[in-house]
C-alpha cells in the first residue's frame, strides 16, 4: 500500500442516536485511486459511516480529514467538502421534475458556478460512459431503476469529485439491472476513481475492491485484501457472516 | 306568478356586464398571482421552521382562515382610513383577496413542500447545494407540483369571492348587475346572465388549471406510475419544450 498521504482519513469516528451507539471508533485511511469495499450485516454502521464522511450525519466523536484538512460541519465548509466527495444513494434520488441533463447540470452550474457550455460536453461524455446518452431529455420517471442509478452516478461524477461514496446502490434494483450498475462502477474503478463502496454484492466486492472492510456493531472487525478477507478470514465473526452471505 | 324573461334585454346590457367581467378578471388574476407568492413564501418559511417568521405566518394564516372575508374587506375599507391609510376600493379588493388567497395557498403549498421526500433534500445536500439552493431548485418546484391541485381550488375560490367586492363598490361583474337592477328592475334576467358568465369564467379557469396540472404532473411521476398518464407522457415527451 502507498505510503503517501491518504486522500481521506477517518479517525476514531463515533456516532450515536440517543443511547443507541452506531459507530464505536472507526479508523480508515483511504488513498487516492483506492477502492474500498465495506461489507457487514444490516445495522453494522456501514451507511452511517459514509453519511458521517460527507456530513449528512453529525458526528459525536473523532475526526474526518480530506487531504489532511479536518472536515468541519459549518454549513459553508461542509458544502465545499461535499463538492469534493460525491455520494450515490440506494434510492437514486434523481430530481423528478428535471430531465436527465438538467439533473446533471444543476449542481455544476449552480453550486460550482461553471458555465453550461463547459459542463454540457462533459455531461454527455459521462452519460455515454454509463450507456445513457440517448436519455438526456428523458425524465427520471421514464427510466428504469438501473438507468436512474446510472444517471445518479453520472450526476455525481460531473462534479469532478475526488472521492465517491456508494451507499448500497444496487439494493433497490431487480437482479437483472444490478449488473449494468456494477459494470459502470467496475469501469470507474479501472479508471482510478477513489471509491468507498458499501455493498451486499460480495462477488462484486471481491472483484473490484483493493481492500475489504468487514464491519459489525459499529467497529471494523477485519480488513485486508479481498483474497484474505473472502478467502481466509481471520475472525470467527467474519467467517460466520460470509457463510451466511455467500 | 308569471315571470316574463326578456332575452333582448340581456343583449342590451351585455357590453355593460363585460366591463364588469373585465374588472372581475383583473382583480382575480392579480390576487391569484399575489396569493401564489404569499403562499409559497409562507410554506417555505414554515417548512424550514425559520424562527419569528414562522410564527408570523401561523398567526396570519389562522387569522385569515378563521374570520370572514367580508370582515377583512370592511376592515381594510372602513377601519384603515381611520388610521390614516386610505385605499381605493379596487386596491382594497385586491389586497383582501390576496391576503385571503395567500393564507389558503400557504396551507396548500405547505402540504406540498412537506411532502418533498427528505431523500431529495439529502441528494441536494450531497451535491454541495446550500439551503437556499435546495429551497429554490428542489423544494419550491417539487412542492409546487405536488400541491398544485389544492392551489387551483384556492384560485377558483378567489375568483368566486371577488363578488364580495360589490359591498365596497368595486365595479366588478356582480356590482354592475346589481347596480343596473336598481334602474331596470330586470332582476331575473340580470342574475341569470351573471350566473352564466361566472359559470363560463370559472369552468374555463378550472379547465386551464387542469391542463397546467397535467403538464406539471408528468414530470413528477415515479417509475411505479404509468397508468392513464402513460399516453400523456408519450405525447408531451416530444413537445417543443426544451431545457435550454
Amino acid at each position: 500500500m502507498s505510503t503517501s498521504q491518504p486522500k481521506l482519513s477517518i479517525r476514531n469516528l463515533q456516532k450515536q442516536y440517543g443511547t443507541n451507539v452506531i459507530l464505536r471508533g472507526v479508523d480508515i485511511d483511504v488513498y487516492a485511486k483506492e477502492v474500498i469495499v465495506i461489507i457487514g450485516p444490516s445495522g453494522s454502521g456501514k451507511s452511517t459511516l459514509l453519511r458521517c464522511i460527507n456530513g449528512l450525519e453529525t458526528i459525536n466523536g473523532g475526526e474526518v480529514y480530506i487531504d489532511d484538512q479536518k472536515i468541519v460541519h459549518t454549513p459553508q465548509a461542509i458544502q465545499k467538502v461535499r463538492q469534493r466527495i460525491g455520494m450515490v444513494f440506494q434510492s437514486y434520488n434523481l430530481f423528478p421534475h428535471m430531465t436527465v441533463m438538467e439533473n446533471l447540470l444543476l449542481a455544476p452550474v449552480k453550486v460550482q458556478g461553471r458555465s453550461k457550455t463547459e459542463v454540457l460536453p462533459q455531461a454527455r461524455i459521462l452519460l455515454d460512459q454509463v450507456g445513457l446518452l440517448d436519455k438526456e431529455d428523458s425524465y427520471p420517471a421514464q427510466l428504469s431503476g438501473g438507468q436512474q442509478q446510472r444517471v445518479a452516478i453520472a450526476r455525481s461524477l460531473v462534479m469532478n469529485p475526488e472521492v465517491l461514496l456508494f451507499d448500497e446502490v444496487t439494493s433497490a434494483l431487480d437482479p437483472e439491472r444490478v449488473r449494468d450498475v456494477l459494470d459502470v462502477m467496475k469501469d470507474l474503478a479501472a479508471r482510478g476513481t477513489t471509491m468507498l463502496i458499501v455493498t451486499h454484492e460480495m462477488g462484486f466486492g471481491r472483484d473490484v475492491g483493493d481492500r475489504i472492510i468487514f464491519m459489525d456493531q459499529g467497529v471494523i472487525v477485519e480488513q485486508g485484501p479481498p483474497e484474505q478477507v473472502f478467502g481466509n478470514p481471520q475472525e470467527e465473526r467474519t467467517r460466520q457472516f460470509l457463510r451466511n452471505a455467500m | 306568478m308569471v315571470v316574463s324573461f326578456d332575452f333582448g334585454y340581456i343583449l342590451d346590457v351585455l357590453p355593460l356586464l363585460l366591463t364588469g367581467l373585465k374588472m372581475t378578471v383583473l382583480i382575480s388574476v392579480t390576487s391569484i398571482a399575489v396569493s401564489l407568492i404569499i403562499g409559497m413564501s409562507g410554506a417555505v418559511i414554515r417548512t424550514l421552521g425559520i424562527p419569528v417568521l414562522s410564527q408570523i405566518v401561523v398567526v396570519y394564516v389562522d387569522l385569515i382562515r378563521n374570520t370572514p372575508l367580508l370582515v377583512h374587506v370592511f376592515y381594510l375599507y372602513f377601519v384603515l382610513p381611520a388610521l390614516g391609510i386610505k385605499l381605493s376600493a379596487v386596491a382594497v379588493g385586491i389586497i383582501a383577496l390576496s391576503l385571503w388567497g395567500g393564507a389558503f395557498a400557504a396551507e396548500n403549498f405547505r402540504g406540498g413542500t412537506d411532502a418533498v421526500p427528505h431523500a431529495m433534500i439529502e441528494s441536494g445536500q450531497a451535491l454541495g447545494m446550500s439551503t437556499w439552493q435546495i429551497v429554490r431548485f428542489i423544494m419550491i418546484p417539487l412542492g409546487f407540483r405536488i400541491s398544485f391541485p389544492a392551489f387551483s381550488n384556492t384560485a377558483v375560490s378567489v375568483i368566486k369571492n371577488s363578488a364580495y367586492m360589490t359591498s365596497i363598490g368595486v365595479a366588478e361583474l356582480t356590482f354592475m348587475a346589481m347596480d343596473r337592477i336598481a334602474y331596470d328592475f330586470k332582476t331575473y334576467e340580470m342574475l341569470a346572465t351573471i350566473a352564466v358568465i361566472y359559470l363560463i369564467l370559472i369552468w374555463g379557469t378550472s379547465y386551464l388549471f387542469r391542463i397546467i396540472e397535467r403538464k406539471l404532473d408528468y414530470k413528477t411521476k415515479t417509475t411505479k406510475g404509468g397508468g392513464i398518464n402513460g399516453g400523456i407522457i408519450q405525447k408531451l415527451k416530444f413537445s417543443p419544450r426544451r431545457a435550454d
